[in-house]
């Protein structure tokens, strides 16, 4: 069931209305029951892969909490953080994995003929496993305590506005939540459909609008400089309306069932240096890899070079997530070298506060990185990145490239015009503050546009192939 | 400059009142109801204005029932063609799908105006989309709604019709879509277009006299062909039960079904090869024929005209109009049920 269907709305609508008529006695249930139903949808069976998952991650839980030796707790985590791993490298990357087995053999002429392999992949899989480890391994560190109650733990790993898509939940964000009796308030409904009616925008509005616009240009093929500049800067917005879209979303559906999720994005694109965009695009993937990868691999604390080596494996893992496919291990390996070099040149130079015109200058510049970033995430192989690559030192642009990327610039404008008032007085609830004509204002200007410029049909979110 | 965005709820919630909620729904409301005087495009109205000529006006013995494209055919000349004193009326309305034609007819029957032989003739490719929304927007009564809800139509799609009905913003969102991003004002002319009524339209008045001259350039171009031209017709569902259901209905009251496949240009073919286009379109008529002893499958022989016959890859332009109106009456004629009518076939 995608958000961006009339038959979520639906889903929605019921559910609220069942968890308003249940009570705090039955809400849980209720929610659970919603979430089943949410995540079968699609199919059924990619519930059983889920509910074997579950079902490792809480009697792992328990067991972990429950081992008289340490010796024991870490036999217990190890072995549910590998079978979390097992089960999401032979569903995701089974395929890749042995296709270029088979392309090797065949390059060196052991085999003639390769096989393609491919499963199906069930939706949020990558979600939920790094949920799952992350559930394992606080309750190891003792950061978290386990569950008991099966029906709050299964709640928690299966709540349906985050299960497909994030935001990464760990335990002591949302389990206490869960399980302590919780209100609705006023604020809730108010600041929830403000982030639903944003989140709707970002997506339906914004990112498919722009996908429409630059999806011709990535499915031709071949670039010229301004080619590569609209599908860069179009896919760097498409990408952030479509994820920060759905995270608002969820965050918003959430907020009216009481439960506040973490917060995913913080304006990735004024970000100062590549650790700072870090810090601010999808924040439960980027401190999810900070604290269950790069810090267990020793961080920064082993020297100069396993420093980068920790960088570089913990990016390229973080590509790896995105999909099994190379240029998203490129775009990993590319975001690790930009991570070092920064790094590098931070040691260098020592820390040093920012002026204005040096802090304007990093945005732009770190900008500029992320836009190529983003352009390589969204080509599909090797010899794409080559080619495209090459094109943007060419030079050449097309008669309509002017008239292309004013088109896209209303919704690109769109986002700074709601956006940068919460940048600059960093509230998130900057609109939602405003006198009650003002607010409902906006909530009209959003609902009429959602209605009107909506793409109906659009594309799923990009995070759902994930 | 700090990272942090305060994300922390309002301190005391005593002070956000739900008021902002309320002004938004009363806002929607009233909109919604503003825009209720606002007349309706082109096409609505013609739609509903033809659906009740259909109600009123005396039934034609055939009745040629279909989509925008088939509303340019000249009734009078196929009437002219079929021969003898078989009356024949052009009922077909710009923007249906064939599942128009089961609700039409149960309206007529509902009036005591019941044609004898029903031509079913929609755009080939208009099979593929029901169109459920723009009925339940613009035309259906409860009954028909509920008929819809109760036939496997999806409650998504029935509710998102529904909401069309009483959201003029929804109804109209392409259109309004088309103008906010691409400049296209065309729906506000079609605002104060007159309806193309059944009475009025030139096809009860043209005689072969008057046939126009052929064009001499192709205006279609593969660049601008829609999606559906790429593959094979697929026959959507609710086309296929609410045909059935209008065969089962004609064959109550012993009307005769007609089913003719209008050609289609000569650039589909060419620019768009598909073996198996119109597989499914051979199979459905088919299994209808063997389902239903009042429906048949009719053969012009023509399934392709030259390009330059076409206005747009959907639409016949005059002369092509006037090609295919003869051939569908001298096709006509030859049909077992129109010669059952008492028709003198055409030389």
């Amino acid at each position: 069931m995608l958000f961006n269907s009339l038959e979520f709305i639906i889903f929605l609508v019921a559910v609220l209305l069942l968890v308003r008529l249940g009570g705090a006695r039955l809400r849980n249930w209720l929610l659970l029951a919603a979430s089943i139903i949410f995540y079968g949808w699609w199919n059924p069976i990619y519930l059983t892969l889920l509910g074997v998952n579950c079902a490792v991650a809480y009697y792992g839980g328990i067991s972990i909490a429950n081992a008289s030796t340490p010796k024991q707790r870490r036999w217990i985590c190890g072995f549910c953080v590998s079978f979390f791993i097992a089960l999401l490298a032979y569903f995701k990357y089974r395929g890749f994995f042995l296709n270029n087995v088979h392309a090797i053999f065949a390059a060196l002429g052991w085999e003639k003929a390769t096989k393609a392999y491919s499963l199906i992949l069930p939706v949020g899989i990558s979600f939920y496993t790094f949920q799952a480890i992350a559930y394992s391994v606080d309750v190891y560190r003792g950061t978290a305590k386990a569950c008991v109650n099966i029906r709050d733990f299964l709640l928690f790993k299966t709540f349906f506005p985050q299960l497909v898509a994030g935001p990464i939940e760990r335990a002591n964000n949302l389990l206490p939540q869960i399980q302590n009796p919780r209100a609705v308030t006023n604020s809730d409904i108010i600041e929830g459909l403000y982030l639903v009616l944003w989140g709707f925008c970002k997506k339906v509005v914004i990112a498919d609008n722009i996908a429409l616009k630059i999806s011709p240009i990535y499915a031709r093929g071949e670039f010229t400089t301004g080619d590569v500049i609209l599908a860069a800067v179009g896919f760097t917005f498409q990408v952030y309306g479509d994820f920060s879209g759905y995270t608002d979303i969820a965050r918003g559906v959430s907020r009216w069932f009481g439960v506040n999720l973490m917060q995913n994005f913080n304006f990735p694109y004024f970000a100062t240096s590549p650790q700072d965009f870090w810090r601010r695009w999808h924040i439960s993937l980027g401190s999810w890899l900070r604290e269950y990868l790069y810090i267990p691999l020793g961080g920064n604390r082993k020297g100069s070079f396993r420093t980068w080596l920790n960088l570089m494996i913990t990016m390229l893992i973080g590509g790896l997530w995105h999909g099994p496919t190379w240029p998203y291990v490129i775009w990993g390996a590319y975001q690790g070298f930009i991570l070092s070099i920064h790094r590098g040149w931070t040691a260098l130079r020592g820390v040093r506060r920012h002026s204005h015109l040096s802090r304007t200058l990093c945005i732009i510049g770190n900008f500029g990185l992320t836009l190529y970033g983003m352009f390589i995430f969204r080509l599909t192989s090797w010899d794409q990145i080559v080619t495209a690559t090459g094109a943007i030192f060419q030079f050449e642009f097309a008669p309509g490239f002017l008239g292309a990327l004013v088109r896209m610039m209303p919704y690109i404008l769109l986002i700074f015009l709601i956006e940068t008032p919460i940048f600059l007085s960093r509230d998130e609830w900057f609109w939602t503050r405003r006198n009650s004509v003002a607010v409902a204002g906006l909530f009209l200007f959003l609902f009429y546009l959602i209605i009107i410029m909506g793409v109906t049909g659009g594309d799923q979110f990009i995070y759902f192939a994930f | 400059m700090e990272t942090n965005l305060s994300t922390s709820h309002s301190k005391s919630d005593k002070s956000v009142s739900l008021t902002p909620l309320w002004l938004f729904i009363l806002g929607v409301l009233l909109i919604e109801t503003a825009l209720r005087v606002m007349p309706e495009g082109y096409m609505t109205r013609t739609m509903q204005h033809r659906i009740e000529e259909m109600r009123y006006l005396d039934a034609a013995d055939v009745q040629l029932m279909g989509d925008s494209a088939t509303t340019g055919f000249r009734a009078q000349l196929i009437q002219s063609a079929i021969g003898g004193t078989t009356s024949v009326k052009n009922y077909a309305i710009p923007g249906a799908s064939p599942l128009f034609a089961y609700f039409i007819l149960q309206r007529q029957i509902a009036e005591g105006k019941i044609p004898k032989v029903i031509v079913l003739a929609p755009n080939p490719f208009m099979w593929t989309n029901p169109c459920v929304d723009s009925y339940l927007a613009r035309l259906a009564t409860p009954k028909e709604s509920y008929e819809l809800l109760s036939s496997k139509v999806s409650l998504t799609d029935w509710l998102y019709g529904t909401l069309c009905r009483f959201s003029y913003t929804l109804r109209y969102r392409d259109e309004l879509y088309k103008t906010v991003t691409a400049g296209d004002k065309g729906f506000f002319k079609t605002l104060t277009t007159p309806v193309l009524s059944v009475q009025l339209t030139r096809a009860n008045t043209l005689r072969d006299e008057d046939e126009p001259p052929p064009p001499e350039k192709s205006l279609l171009s593969k660049a601008t062909a829609p999606p559906v031209f790429r593959t094979p017709i697929k026959f959507h569902p609710y086309n296929q039960i609410f045909v059935d259901k209008l065969c089962t209905l004609a064959a109550r009251h012993g009307i005769k079904v007609v089913s003719v496949r209008l050609p289609v240009p000569e650039m589909i073919r060419r620019d768009f090869p598909a073996e198996n286009r119109f597989d499914e379109y051979d199979r459905f008529m088919t299994a209808m024929a063997e389902k239903h002893s009042n429906f048949t499958r009719m053969d012009t022989g023509v399934y392709e005209m030259p390009d330059t016959y076409f206005l747009d890859p959907w639409h016949y332009n005059s002369f092509g109009i006037w090609k295919f109106s003869k051939l569908l009456g001298e096709s006509l004629s030859k049909s077992p049920h129109i010669k059952t009518l008492g028709a003198t076939p055409a030389k």
